[in-house]
């Protein structure tokens, strides 16, 4: 239980886009949000242990917030992080049971 | 579609309809993909939401509105498949959701009542013959005379008689002789034979001169706080405006002549003058015996109504009723000169419940009536016939001397054509009616026929 729940704070919102969408439908690729801190090993077993697949390739990107201009006040979005998980062929992930 | 049984008692008929849920679920993917292209999400372009997606978030908005779509056009399907005709649009209760499996729904339609003509042709029915007595024409040659006075304004010095016509202010006044406010009348007409104020008060001013002012006395009956009528005096104040003399044609061919072209000598007018009022009276008598054979085929007929028809037929008339009131109303408050008739005023305040009490049983004949004519029509395959309709169309160019072709423009298409094929049918109906049932023949005056029709 503590396991998943840890695993869990690693998948922090499944990416829901066109273009998310369009890797899910040709490379079988999900996306996720994860924390800066997580690595590729991590984000692989967090995957396979909550859904139960198997995992053939994570990438990483760090996404760097936007330069945001309130007035006269320049400020910056945060920066964070974003793996893109490859499944082996026939897996999927459901990821709207929840929804 | 499927219907699982159907059942009609009184009139109403009940439906049971499934929806399978193959025909469902097309057109649940239809709703989907109509849904889709509206559906706005962030990370998407509008309307590029992956189906999967819509569906897993719309799927109940979609199917509820798809099921509700489906029901209603399911419904003329199962009325045609069940050869049902309602006469008014049909409720729908009882929809019921298996998941997987189908929809049932129930639907409950009001029919046209199921019934069998009576033998009407052997009843018998009191028909009028009009008869014109030597007294109505003379009476209406009076008239004629009236209609055709000379009439020459008196001078000054000249004295009123009888059969002259004053035109006067006119106050009333109460038994001391004051003047009561509000009760007088300017420019009012009165003829010198006819005592329009009361016994005896056209004597008191015979011999009036024009300018002068007389105070005449008359009886007023009315009633007091119990009720009872009482019999008061008053009075009245009359300033002599206008003295005319009347002199009346004399009752000879020349009268004829000038009545109209058509008469060269008095017995032309008389007998002209019986025939007019001969055919008043036959289109009376008419109306009379439609009246009477309408009212014996409800009378024979005994059929529940569709209640909804029955409402709607009711608050129509209500309405019509409340309509005609307003304008009363309208015009009243307008003619403030008039003495009112309080009586009418009162029905304004008539609640709702009143006028449903007093107009049912209208309603009831108004749809009894149209039910047991359609039998008729049917029964006897009765047609506006395009003849027909082009005769009434001719009938009406004749009259009002407008074109014929562009009538025909007019009258052969949507609701006027649907009013004169409905005018043409009625006049069949009647005249099946006329010539089946037996009659009892009665001789009846002009008089008699205007008080049956009161």
């Amino acid at each position: 239980m503590e396991e998943n729940a840890r695993l869990r704070k690693l998948l922090k919102r499944p990416l829901q886009t066109e273009k998310v969408v369009a890797m899910q439908e040709t490379s079988n690729t999900y996306s996720f949000e994860v924390p800066r801190s997580a690595n590729k090993i991590e984000i692989k077993r967090a995957v396979e242990g909550l859904f139960e697949v198997k995992v053939v390739d994570v990438r990483t990107v760090t996404v760097h917030g936007k330069l945001k201009r309130m007035g006269r006040f320049e400020g910056r979005q945060k920066s964070w992080k974003k793996a893109m998980v490859t499944l082996q062929e026939g897996d999927s992930l459901d990821l709207y049971e929840n929804v | 579609m499927n219907i699982l049984e159907q059942k009609t008692e009184n009139g109403i008929g009940e439906i049971k309809v499934e929806l399978t849920w193959e025909e469902l679920e097309k057109e649940f993917e239809k709703g989907y993909r109509k849904k889709q292209k509206n559906v706005e999400m962030p990370g998407f372009r509008k309307g590029k939401v992956p189906l999967s997606m819509v569906k897993k978030q719309y799927a109940e908005v979609v199917q509820a509105e798809t099921i509700d779509s489906m029901i209603n056009s399911s419904y003329p399907e199962m009325l045609e498949e069940t050869g049902l005709r309602p006469v008014a649009p049909g409720e729908i209760k009882d929809i019921q959701y298996f998941d997987g499996e189908r929809v049932e729904y129930v639907a409950v339609v009001e029919l046209k009542p199921e019934f069998e003509l009576a033998d009407w042709q052997s009843e018998k029915l009191q028909r009028d013959i009009p008869e014109i007595s030597d007294e109505q024409v003379t009476l209406q040659l009076e008239q004629i005379r009236k209609d055709k006075a000379i009439v020459r304004e008196r001078d000054k010095d000249e004295n009123a008689v009888a059969e002259d016509i004053l035109t006067v202010d006119i106050q009333k006044l109460d038994e001391s002789g004051v003047p009561i406010i509000g009760d007088k009348h300017e420019d009012a007409r009165i003829p010198l034979n006819e005592n329009i104020l009361g016994e005896n008060t056209d004597t008191q001013l015979i011999g009036v001169k024009l300018g002068e002012t007389r105070k005449i006395t008359s009886t007023e009956e009315s009633t007091d706080e119990q009720g009872n009528p009482v019999v008061g005096k008053i009075g009245w104040e009359i300033l002599v405006k206008k003295i005319e003399e009347i002199s009346l044609p004399d009752l000879d061919d020349d009268l004829a002549v000038q009545v109209s072209e058509e008469f060269k000598t008095l017995d032309d007018l008389k007998s002209g003058v019986k025939k007019s009022l001969q055919d008043q009276a036959q289109y009376m008598a008419n109306q009379r015996l439609s009246n009477r054979m309408i009212d014996k085929m409800i009378e024979l007929h005994d059929f529940p109504l569709p209640p909804t028809l029955m409402a709607e037929t009711l608050e129509r008339l209500i309405d019509s009723h409340k309509q005609q009131n307003e304008q009363d109303h309208h015009h009243h408050d307008h003619d403030h000169d008039h003495d009112h008739d309080h009586e009418h005023h009162h029905h304004h305040n008539n609640d709702h419940a009143a006028l449903e009490k007093e107009y049912a049983p209208v309603a009831e004949k108004q749809l009894k009536w149209y039910f047991i004519r359609d039998k008729l029509i049917k029964l006897n395959n009765l047609q506006p016939t395009e003849e027909a309709i082009d005769e009434e169309i001719q009938k009406y160019a004749d009259r009002s001397g407008r074109e014929l072709e562009q009538l025909k423009l007019i009258f052969k298409q949507g609701e006027m054509r649907e009013n004169l094929e409905r005018e043409i049918l009625d006049g069949k109906v009647m005249e099946l009616l006329r010539n089946g049932f037996k009659y009892d023949d009665r001789t009846t005056t002009l008089d008699e026929l205007y008080s049956q029709s009161v």
